[in-house]
């Protein structure tokens, strides 16, 4: 049943040309709802299959595994293509009502389902390159969506966002370089093998770091999270829901593939200082989750309290304290501790027993996420509530 | 030929990161530019610099003949090339088009300009929880 596998990039890719060519505000909405649903599905195919069989490879243009391009799916991609599926249909779905047919007519839908192409092709990427191919899919496309409309917020949050990216590109391409001169294989399996022959271990260490900062930039860790803030709550909830939902993900999933199958040479270095980032990352992601929780919950909604500034009292204001930038921050950071935390009990052992415990790990930070966000959607209603009620 | 690589390398990742320090967006774009072929020269470098034959293979047999150019960080670099093209004609038109609406190019500026773009909904509810 590998012939699956490329379906989920040929899918999204298919739907996209479709929407565009698609004249019809609302017909190309339901196109795009009708593919995501397709992708779900289909992910969800292939789940079942890397759970029957194990993991499941497909040598592009049937080229021999180290030479050609690999499309590979374990336990750990099929899980994060089963949750892109069903981000990207709730999306979907919620952009028929959020996406009028002008940002439709200027490409929403199409750029939409091209970032879930690229996506699920970074997750089924098994070649580093490859993944470096689908990371840019999925970057053009989400500067597309996040400048769509133009407004004068969106422009200057956008700047931010794609010099950052463009920089964490660099970094991660220049990595692949030096990985690629070391070791003379791009193919992620193949690396991690090629690695134990490299000769100078300081080396290795230095490009571990460069991926490091590369997919830190993307994943929004502490340190470097700086376009996060600037740009996230600008464009419409149906953007900001992917970015949130996606685009982050795809950064912490890279990590854990690359600190995983290539980077353990030097444990306690590398995986010392991912691990104290996602303490960091915890520690200020809870402190800002709590504040937030406080001023909508316990502060008074009107008047002398904190959250009169917050224009909470309105259906964007709600949207937007909805995805405020600290709860998107948490989203991403809570996970990246424990998948930090994995990574480090993992490091030495077999790649099934890391496979099965990334599954584990995201598993239970999407159960953790799915209780606070429960919280924050009660605090939330409590501060609606009060807030309408001194109003009457 | 390695060695004159290596410091071409570096002279450009430097004047990319003097370009990049810069408030004035456009010169950071430059810089990216800049730093983009750097990362292309670097991977070119990686995969050894061999003055050798062209990697063809001859008719009916399986592999090339004698020593050969490598030939992957050609493709690699070509891929990255268009990828980085796409990527920098896109940021062009969005800085122009942020010149255009905000009227500087300065990242201070844009920065500070951010909150005052939308005065309607920050400055007009705090004065309604003032009178309400």
């Amino acid at each position: 049943m590998s012939w699956l596998l490329p379906l989920v990039i040929v899918l999204p890719v298919a739907t996209a040309v479709a929407t565009f060519l698609c004249r019809n505000a609302s017909a190309a909405r339901w196109l795009s709802v009708a593919g995501s649903a397709a992708l779900l599905a289909l992910s969800v195919a292939v789940l079942a299959d890397v759970w029957r069989s194990g993991v499941v490879a497909v040598q592009v243009g049937d080229w021999p595994a180290p030479f050609g391009t690999t499309l590979v799916a374990d336990p750990l991609s099929a899980v994060m293509l089963v949750m892109t599926a069903t981000v990207g249909l709730a999306v979907a779905v919620y952009a028929v009502a959020d996406i009028d047919a002008r940002l439709g007519s200027l490409g929403y839908h199409t750029l939409f389902q091209v970032l879930l192409a690229g996506v699920c092709g970074a997750f089924i990427a098994g070649d580093i390159f490859n993944l470096y191919v689908w990371f840019e899919v999925m970057l053009i496309a989400s500067f597309g969506l996040l400048v769509l409309g133009g407004e004068r917020t969106q422009l200057a949050g956008g700047v931010k966002y794609v010099a950052l990216n463009l920089v964490s590109t660099v970094l991660f391409l220049s990595g692949i370089g030096f990985l690629y001169g070391m070791t003379g294989t791009l193919n992620l399996a193949h690396l991690h093998l090629a690695v134990q022959q490299v000769e100078n271990p300081g080396l290795l260490t230095v490009v571990a770091v460069l991926f490091m900062v590369a997919f830190g930039i993307k994943a929004a860790v502490f340190p470097l999270f700086f376009w996060l803030p600037a740009s996230y709550h600008t464009p419409r909830v149906a953007v900001s829901a992917v970015f949130a939902g996606l685009l982050t993900k795809v950064g912490v999933y890279a990590l854990i593939r690359v600190f995983t199958l290539i980077f353990n040479h030097d444990t306690d270095y590398t995986h010392g200082l991912l691990l104290v980032v996602a303490g960091l990352n915890t520690a200020i992601s809870l402190f800002y989750y709590l504040r937030v929780i406080k001023v909508m919950a316990i502060d008074p909604p009107q008047g002398e309290g904190r959250a009169a500034r917050i224009p909470l009292v309105s259906v964007p204001g709600l949207y937007a304290a909805v995805i405020t930038a600290p709860v998107l921050l948490l989203i991403v950071q809570i996970g990246l501790g424990f998948v930090a935390l994995a990574i480090r009990n993992a490091a030495g052992k077999t790649p099934e027993n890391i496979a099965n415990l990334g599954t584990a790990t995201v598993i239970s930070v999407h159960v953790l996420l799915g209780a606070m966000l429960t919280v924050t959607i009660a605090a939330l209603a409590a501060h609606v509530f009060r807030a309408t009620r001194s109003q009457r | 030929m390695e060695t004159v690589l290596a410091a071409v390398v570096g002279v450009l990742v430097a004047a990319s990161v003097y370009l990049m320090l810069a408030r004035n967006i456009l010169r950071f774009l430059f810089g990216l530019v800049l730093i983009g072929n750097a990362a292309n020269l670097t991977i070119f470098a990686a995969g050894r610099l061999t003055p050798a034959a062209p990697p063809l293979v001859p008719e009916g047999l399986a592999g090339p003949v004698g020593i050969v150019a490598n030939a992957l960080p050609q493709a690699l670099i070509l891929t990255a090339i268009v990828i980085g093209f796409g990527l920098l004609a896109f940021a062009l038109a969005l800085v122009f088009q942020t010149y255009r609406s905000l009227g500087t190019l300065d990242s201070d500026a844009m920065h500070h300009v951010q909150p005052a773009v939308e005065p309607p909904s920050g400055s007009g509810s705090m004065h309604q929880g003032g009178t309400s």
